[in-house]
């Protein structure tokens, strides 16, 4: 796989989407309007019990992520342009690797908007450190965009795409979600540090690596007309 | 050695053979004409050549490369101009030709050379969204020459173009053909047909006739009536 390649097709990504702004402005509306609802809504539950914070958080993330992932992809499908990568002397798995370094990119955007006025409107008493929480919703936003853009090569034939792409991916993000809300639960609320939730860190990079490896083996079979 | 030879390619979608034993050569510097009426098959023995769709059966080389066998070191070797511009409109014709032209590994200065030869160095930081259909066709064809491919594959490259695009097209295939790049055009312009060296005519997926242009229109004709 060559680097430069990638590099181009996320750079490409990144200019659209920089003179378009239809997919990181909706992003970004969609979690901090998210954040704010789930404040109101739950405000006083996580007073009483701070653990349901981080799972609000990544509710946030995975229906943001969903929204604006599987976009990347849809809109070289519709533009008639997937075709046009495909016949340049680039393999899938490069595309798909441009595609994922474009799309983490657009969700560590997000992030690190989201994150501070989930922080502020949520009033969530803080006992770790903020900074390596920062670090495992990023650990975990990569095993994200790495799943989410690979399940959406899967259904780019599929007439109900939009509708397939969350129902695919639900179950396979599952173990990503469960780790993530765990290790952010113990740092943000619990005080722990980067030895305390090692376990976690070390699953969230397996996972991470795993998925990797299938999406890469996969992409070839999933970007064939 | 043949810049494209087919044997025995055969292809079906859902059971309905569209290609049936299609076999052809073309040398270098010819223009060869794919000749046939709407369905007859032309546009997916283009996307075979083009390694964009895998033939059920036969051999298709490119300068001597097995497309199937050996597909990114065909694709190096083969620049398309598909029915759909291929071009992403939120960019400028610049950028546009910048990004493929990183990823063939082509310097700035072809971006530049290309973007005058097609006359288009006046438009070329505006975006592609503002160009007309004639204009998008000329910065297509820019787009599919960047890396000096030995074989060009057209779709219908004159529709959309006015008749001085017509005339502007002719003469650059046929300059195109003096340096020994080899041509596939599918297409049903009669005077596009004309400026070609030799052809076939698909009918239902098979070759019912090959030869010199003039007798290949002779046959269409025939079967129209």
């Amino acid at each position: 796989m060559k680097g430069q390649a990638v590099l181009w097709i996320a750079r490409k990504d990144l200019l659209v989407e920089f003179r378009s702004r239809h997919t990181l402005s909706f992003m970004l509306l969609f979690s901090t309007l998210s954040v704010v609802f789930f404040a109101r809504i739950a405000g006083t539950y996580v007073l009483t019990a701070p653990g349901i914070a981080p799972g609000y958080l990544w509710l946030v993330f995975l229906f943001t992520g969903m929204l604006g992932t599987g976009r990347a992809f849809l809109r070289e499908k519709e533009g008639g342009t997937l075709d046009a990568l495909r016949s340049m002397p680039v393999s899938a798995a490069e595309i798909l690797a441009g595609k994922a370094v474009y799309n983490f990119l657009l969700l560590f955007g997000v992030q690190c908007v989201a994150f501070p006025v989930f922080l502020v409107f949520m009033e969530l008493p803080v006992r770790g450190s903020l900074l390596l929480a920062f670090g495992v919703l990023t650990l975990s936003n990569l095993s994200f965009v790495v799943i989410s853009s690979s399940v959406a090569t899967l259904v780019l034939g599929a007439r109900a795409r939009e509708v397939l792409l969350p129902v695919l991916l639900m179950p396979l993000l599952f173990p990503l979600l469960v780790l993530s809300v765990s290790a952010l639960n113990r740092v943000l609320t619990g005080g722990a540090g980067l030895m305390d939730i090692a376990g976690e860190v070390r699953l969230l990079v397996a996972y991470t690596g795993v998925s990797s490896v299938i999406a890469l083996l996969t992409s070839e079979a999933a970007l064939q007309e | 050695m043949h810049a494209v030879e087919a044997e025995r390619v055969c292809r079906s979608f859902g059971g309905r053979a569209v290609l049936r034993e299609v076999s052809f050569s073309v040398g270098r510097g010819e223009r060869f004409a794919l000749l046939g009426p709407n369905g007859a098959g032309k546009s997916t023995l283009l996307r075979i050549v083009a390694g964009l769709l895998r033939q059920d059966s036969g051999v298709v080389r490119v300068d001597g490369v097995d497309v199937l066998e050996e597909p990114l070191k065909a694709k190096r070797r083969i620049g398309m101009v598909a029915h759909e511009p291929w071009l992403y409109p939120e960019l400028t014709a610049e950028e546009n030709l910048r990004f493929y032209a990183g990823i063939y590994g082509v310097g700035e200065e072809r971006v530049h050379e290309l973007l005058e030869e097609v006359g288009l160095l006046n438009h070329a930081r505006r975006q592609v969204a503002g160009f007309s259909r004639g204009m998008k066709q000329r910065l297509s064809i820019a787009r599919a020459l960047l890396h000096n491919p030995r074989v060009l594959l057209l779709d219908e490259p004159s529709s959309g173009l006015d008749a001085a695009g017509r005339a502007w097209l002719r003469r650059q295939l046929e300059e195109l053909s003096r340096r020994g790049t080899a041509m596939l055009i599918a297409t049903h312009h009669p005077g596009e047909a004309m400026a070609c060296t030799s052809g076939i005519v698909l009918e239902a997926g098979r070759v019912v006739a090959s030869g010199a242009p003039e007798a290949l229109l002779e046959v269409v004709e025939g079967e129209r009536r």
